[in-house]
């Protein structure tokens, strides 16, 4: 087994040595420097299990060192030692960050606890991580993360599909990881060394999209002061990302349509014909084929774009995917932000469980991150989470005591019913998958009930 | 032939060694007596004795047939960094010193007694000695060179190796002490 290492700063030799070798004499791995500069190399350059720092010292004092070392490596524990104590210094070195503050001469049992103490906290974390990344490694796919069925069938798909050239229609609502998808049957394609070039047709305005899609020439329009490529000729030889391709006007659609057909097109304001050579992948949050019956969107682009379909489950139809995807998160946002973080404590696991995350593994993502930031302890706790989540779990539980009340089977359907529709915007392919009926069943369904589309703000 | 010396500092009496190194009677040692008090390793301000200051004493004055030395005193020891030392040792080094001081029930206010006084005293010795031929702690808690850090746990383990530790001991002193291959 690897020794565990320890770094002792002092500038007095006798204590270096002193400290020294008691340590060697427990089994560490001991190298002691005589001031704050060469500490702070040795932590930049090699790895510490424990740094045991002396407060005075002249160039630069144990504080100091230690801020330095908790911005550079914040994940190994520091004890600050001192021959003269005072309340105000150990206050300070514990909110300067000091895992501990001990007075020279330390009694031999006292210091013994503290480090024995600090290495095995330091081998827990060691242990964490490691199995974090292993679990990450194990239910991980490209930047995917999940081991739930559903999940697995998406991944399985992915792979299916990446190394052909066919045009794939990835659906799902938004949050669900779509853009993660396309990356992943990009980078699975013989096309991973060329551009993936993503084009978000929803968050670009519609007077804009043609030219940012197309390029333009010079001089095509107002502005137009050099020739520009648009992102379909960037996206040669690669793969062409079209997010949310719901949200494109009919005129678009009919360029689209028209270069997907030829593969080839006219920047605006151009004469000449650009062939290329791409793979388009397109997503929607959207009910297409709603679109289509209310001739908002081209049934021709529709069967173009959608020779493939990929349909990315919601978070709350895959919920064993919570805790890996939420591991997965607090390790990014723990080195993002420096914090150790342990875990999470079986109360707030099981809020994240309960949850419904209507904005799917964006918003799971970004409450991480919120707890993260605001956590105080080692671990994430409820406190920690955004009141939404809070809030949402004193309502679910008030409208379960009123749903306890219902009185027949065919109530409780109708509400089942009711409410799968209304989560899945009343998208009917969708809500009949869920409910695990056909479509014309749920038809009879809602027309019994008289269920009605609640109408559009 | 080598030897493992065992040097009387201070007022330690010579009878008492005797009958208690009888139970290390499976090395070659010998004595080097010395009634002085070490007053250089002095700290007035804690009013004990600097460990290493007398081990690098020692050091200087070692006999050419010396394998290891090992110092026996009743002298309060102690190291810059920590309030007492039972013992100090050169980790894989020629020289240690035991102090009887903290092993004497009279230490903590109760009747002296010799017979337990010799069986700690003999445990500190094996396990310095065990630290001069690089033995570092043991987990295992009844092994002599498990930590003690208070006399409870000097009394809890046993004044012998474990299999792993006398293994490493018996190969070391086999090699250095009897010069086997």
């Amino acid at each position: 087994m690897a020794r565990n290492r320890i770094l002792v700063v002092d500038d007095e030799e006798i204590m270096r040595s002193s400290l020294s070798d008691w340590l060697k004499e427990d089994g560490y791995h001991v190298m002691a420097v005589e001031d704050g500069f060469k500490a702070i190399e040795k932590v930049k350059k090699e790895d510490w299990d424990l740094a045991v720092v002396d407060l005075k010292m002249p160039k630069i004092d144990g504080l100091e060192v230690l801020a330095e070392m908790n911005k550079i490596k914040p994940e190994i524990p520091v004890i600050i030692v001192t021959a003269y104590a005072t309340i105000d210094t150990a206050v300070m070195a514990i909110k300067a960050g000091a895992a501990d503050y001990i007075v020279k001469p330390f009694n031999p049992e006292e210091i013994s606890v503290v480090i024995a103490k600090l290495v095995e906290h330091q081998r827990l974390i060691k242990e964490n991580s490691r199995l974090r990344k292993e679990l990450n490694k194990r239910f991980r796919f490209q930047d995917l993360v999940g081991k739930s069925s559903k999940m697995l069938k998406v991944i399985e798909m992915i792979k299916t599909v990446a190394p052909t050239k066919s045009t794939v229609l990835i659906t799902g609502e938004s949050g669900t990881g779509k853009e993660l998808v396309a990356r992943a049957i990009h980078e699975l394609s013989p096309r991973k060394k060329d551009p993936f070039i993503s084009a978000a047709c929803g968050a670009i305005p519609e007077s804009l999209l043609e030219a940012e899609l197309f390029g333009y020439e010079k001089g095509a329009f107002t502005g137009a002061v050099t020739q520009h490529k648009g992102r379909i000729e960037l996206a040669d030889k690669g793969t062409l990302f079209l997010d949310e391709i719901g949200d494109i006007s009919l005129k678009t659609q009919v360029n689209l349509l028209r270069f997907i057909q030829e593969r080839e097109f006219r920047r605006v304001g151009g004469k000449d014909t650009i062939k290329v050579d791409i793979r388009i992948i397109a997503a929607t949050n959207k009910n297409l084929e709603d679109m289509i019956a209310s001739s908002e969107f081209r049934e021709d682009l529709y069967y173009r774009l959608n020779v493939i379909t990929i349909d990315v489950p919601p978070l709350r139809v895959r919920k064993e995917d919570i805790p890996i995807l939420a591991e997965h998160f607090l390790e990014k946002f723990s080195l993002d932000t420096g914090k150790k973080m342990y875990g999470f404590s079986d109360q707030a696991m099981r809020m994240l469980m309960e949850y419904n995350w209507p904005g799917n593994i964006r918003q799971l993502e970004n409450t991480i991150e919120h707890a993260v930031v605001v956590a105080s302890e080692l671990d994430i706790k409820v406190d920690d989470f955004p009141e939404y989540l809070v809030v949402s779990k004193i309502e679910g539980k008030a409208k379960a005591s009123i749903e306890e009340k219902s009185q027949s089977l065919e109530d409780l359907e109708k509400k089942y019913i009711d409410s799968t529709l209304k989560d899945n915007n009343w998208n009917i392919r969708k809500s009949a998958n869920i409910l695990g009926i056909n479509r014309v069943t749920l038809y009879n369904k809602i027309k019994k009930y008289q269920l009605k589309k609640p109408k559009e703000e | 032939m080598k030897y493992i010396y065992f040097k009387r500092i201070g007022g330690v009496k010579r009878r008492f060694l005797d009958e208690i190194l009888k139970s290390l009677d499976f090395l070659p040692f010998r004595f080097i007596e010395d009634e002085n008090y070490p007053v250089f390793a002095f700290e007035p301000k804690r009013n004990q004795y600097y460990a290493k200051t007398i081990i690098e004493q020692m050091v200087k004055d070692l006999p050419a047939d010396c394998e290891k030395l090992i110092g026996i005193t009743d002298i309060d020891l102690c190291t810059p960094v920590l309030t007492f030392v039972y013992g100090e040792a050169q980790l894989g080094g020629k020289v240690a010193i035991v102090s009887m001081k903290r092993l004497k029930q009279s230490f903590y206010s109760l009747p002296e007694d010799n017979i337990l006084l010799g069986k700690r005293l003999v445990k500190v010795i094996i396990h310095e000695l065990g630290h001069c031929y690089g033995l570092v702690h043991c987990n295992n808690e009844h092994c002599v060179m498990h930590l003690s850090n208070n006399i409870i746990s000097i009394d809890n383990k046993k004044d012998n190796f474990c299999i792993k530790c006398e293994e490493f001991f018996n190969k070391k002193i086999g090699k250095e002490l009897y010069g086997q291959k």
